[in-house]
């Protein structure tokens, strides 16, 4: 698995799914090690027992079967017999050569070499088998000139094993999924601090720069809420610096601006008291002053734009209304408007915006071909279509970036390289998207999508 | 006779290139450096009919200079500003601005303004009509009554005193009671911009407009906001 496989599962699981997981994951083994050596402890201890309670009865009966052999004429099978076994034990009793058993199942002969070899060194010894397909335990005792084996059997020993064995599985279970539940439950209550966090963010995100976590009485909480509202103040401190400089750049630039268009203006009254000489030289700083202009405006738009929008500039915008009069009369036909819708924004950039589009498609797109509206979902879509010659695949992100006019462009003073830029500037800060995509008869279209404000939110 | 107007500006440069560009407009036009100047001026001088505010003055900025101009008088004021999208044009408003053109303008941005505030200054009472009766807009032990012919609002026995652009769009509102008017057409009604006008004003306006003639500024029962659409004029 690669680290991106990694974290993508991860995020899949999520940190509450993930502390779960390893609480489950923590019980399950620490039950399993528990259950485990219960069950070998007492399970050795069971047998032990049971070993040597079978060992003591083998030793008595052998004890009692040697005796029986001495007196004359008795055989094996009457030592046996007289020793008259319980119904479940089965005994094998080797004498001088022959076997006799109290029970026919037996197999006349030594039932395992491994037993014969532990009953040379003259003790007791033990063993487990099986007959039949019951458990039995095999107890092997020396006799003179023989040996006795008493079959045991050992089913209700195997019984309580399983029992004991269910039981500590049925623990195990319940174990883990006690401690899959602590472990959600543990890290709900850890996660929760987060959620006031993850909503002050959106907030601060949306806008409001004076949204602050709340003081928090947790010690181990405290260094992350107050980190956190350091980090908003220093945003907002910049956010308001550059505010403030965007301010300061406007009013340096239009001051003298101003002075320069009204003059020109009291110029171009008295044009007629000038040479042809100096109405010409007249003529083009006119023109270049309004370009001048256009592009100041334009590029204080844009540096609004990008600082996002202001809470107070906001209202609700009626979209079909506002195109409606971004066309105007001379192309009032072209609007489709299929249903429409509110958006929150701010109205006169977006006037300026959607301008901006329909301008460009005069410019380079043979003018508006149509203008459709419709909504979509919890968005509106408006697409703005030309009769031009379309925009080449590679152009079409690039269109969008300031001074990214096309070369046909250049040198001309109606454009001034900043109007897509300060479009998408502008649609992005409302939350929306533009593109530039091939439209339906071959031109371009540029396709805005913006987010509906609630129904509710009309409010101002 | 010709308008007369009261530059206030400190930057003589644009001053200077506003008053030749106005005189060829055909206004008489007096000239301020400064707030203090201005006031100095409409104590002194000639009473001017319309007055445009730059904001950024030196030691009396342009709020407080149209603060005090508004304790004495009703003149229609302009603001101008380098900048529109800080507080400070809402503030001008508040502060008792009529309209406010930004930073660079051309001259004929100026005219539209200073012939539309003219238009409200001369109150309008159509040949045609008769002298309109006297409107009462709240009854109750102190009624709020509106004489659109004699230009006065009165609460009780005492009059109101409103500014010619809060009186206009007063009237504006009034002229249709229980109708809901959009912000953009009391812009156009009152202000002579249509959509394309900053809503700001408007909403300024009537704020204003409440602080004088509502019992609770507050809680507004004459002037009315209409969620999302407009505002209303309510008889009660």
């Amino acid at each position: 698995m690669s680290a991106e496989q990694r974290a993508s599962a991860d995020r899949g699981l999520g940190l509450r799914g993930r502390v779960t997981l390893s609480f489950a994951a923590g019980a399950a083994l620490v039950s399993l090690v528990l259950a485990l050596s219960v069950f070998t402890i007492s399970r050795g201890y069971l047998l032990a027992q049971r070993e040597r309670s079978a060992v003591l009865f083998a030793e008595a009966d052998a004890d009692f079967i040697a005796r029986s052999l001495t007196i004359a004429g008795v055989g094996p099978d009457q030592a046996l017999e007289a020793l008259d076994p319980s119904a479940d034990t089965v005994l094998l009793l080797r004498w001088r050569g022959t076997w006799a058993s109290s029970d026919p199942v037996v197999p006349a002969q030594d039932p395992s070499p491994l037993l014969t070899e532990a009953l040379a060194d003259g003790g007791t010894a033990t063993e487990s088998t099986t007959l039949d397909g019951i458990p039995y335990l095999i107890s092997g005792v020396p006799i003179d000139d023989g040996v006795l084996y008493e079959f045991t059997p050992v089913v209700e020993l195997q019984n309580t094993i399983q029992v004991l064995r269910v039981v500590l599985l049925t623990c195990g279970l319940a174990a883990t999924i006690g401690g899959a539940t602590l472990g959600l439950w543990a890290s709900r209550r850890v996660l929760r601090p987060l959620r006031p966090l993850a909503t002050t963010a959106a907030r601060i995100a949306g806008g409001k720069l004076d949204s602050r976590l709340p003081e928090e009485a947790d010690a181990d909480l405290r260094p992350i809420l107050s980190s956190f509202n350091t980090m908003v103040d220093s945003l907002q401190h910049r956010i308001e610096r550059e505010r403030r400089f965007v301010g300061d750049v406007t009013h340096e630039l239009r001051t003298p601006l101003t002075t320069l268009v009204t003059s020109v203006e009291v110029l171009g009254k008295h044009a007629g008291e000038m040479s042809e000489r100096s109405r010409t030289a007249l003529r083009l700083v006119d023109t270049e002053l309004v370009h001048l202009r256009g592009m100041v405006e334009d590029l204080l738009a844009l540096a609004r734009a990008e600082a996002g929008l202001h809470h107070d500039d906001v209202g609700p915008v009626e979209v079909r209304e506002l195109l409606e009069h971004v066309v105007g009369d001379r192309a009032a036909d072209l609007l489709h408007a299929d249903g429409s819708g509110l958006i929150r924004g701010h109205k006169l950039a977006l006037v300026r915006a959607f301008t901006n589009l329909v301008e460009n498609a005069d410019r380079h797109g043979l003018g508006v071909s149509a203008i459709t509206l419709r909504t979509v979902d919890d968005t509106i879509v408006v697409d703005i279509d030309d009769d031009g010659p379309g925009v080449a695949e590679s152009e079409r992100d690039r269109i969008f970036e300031r001074f990214a006019t096309g070369r046909a462009a250049r040198g001309s003073t109606t454009s001034n390289g900043l109007g897509l830029a300060l479009v998408a500037e502008t649609i992005a800060a409302h939350g929306g998207s533009v593109a530039c995509v091939s439209g339906p008869r071959g031109g371009a279209r540029f396709h805005v999508v913006l987010p509906r404000a609630d129904d509710d939110e009309q409010d101002r | 006779m010709r308008t007369r107007l009261l530059i206030v500006e400190d930057d003589d440069r644009i001053r200077t290139s506003l008053r030749l560009a106005l005189e060829d407009e055909g206004y008489t036009v007096d000239e301020a450096a400064s707030g203090e100047e201005a006031l100095l001026v409409l104590a002194t001088g000639q009473e001017p009919d319309l007055m445009i505010v730059d904001l950024m003055l030196g030691q009396m900025d342009g709020f407080t200079c149209i603060r005090a101009v508004r304790r004495s008088s009703n003149l229609p004021i302009i603001v101008v500003s380098a900048r529109v999208d800080t507080h400070d044009v809402v503030a001008a408003l508040e502060a008792g601005a009529d309209d406010y053109v930004t930073k660079p303008f051309q001259t004929k941005e100026i005219t539209a303004r200073l012939r539309a505030l003219r238009r409200r200054a001369a109150v309008v009472v159509p040949v045609d009509q008769q002298p309109v009766p006297e409107q009462v807009l709240e009854s109750g032990p102190d009624p709020l009554v509106l004489s659109v012919a004699a230009g006065t609002v009165r609460r009780g026995d005492a009059e109101v005193h409103l500014t010619l652009t809060e009186f206009r769009l007063l009237c504006e509102l009034a002229e249709s009671p229980g109708r809901v008017l959009s912000r953009s057409s009391l812009l156009e009604r009152v202000w002579d911009r249509g959509y394309f006008g900053d809503e700001r004003i408007v909403d300024v306006h009537v704020r204003r407009l409440r602080t004088k003639i509502e019992k609770d500024p507050s809680a507004p029962r004459v002037v009315v906001t209409v969620r999302g659409l407009g505002y209303r004029l309510d008889v009660r």
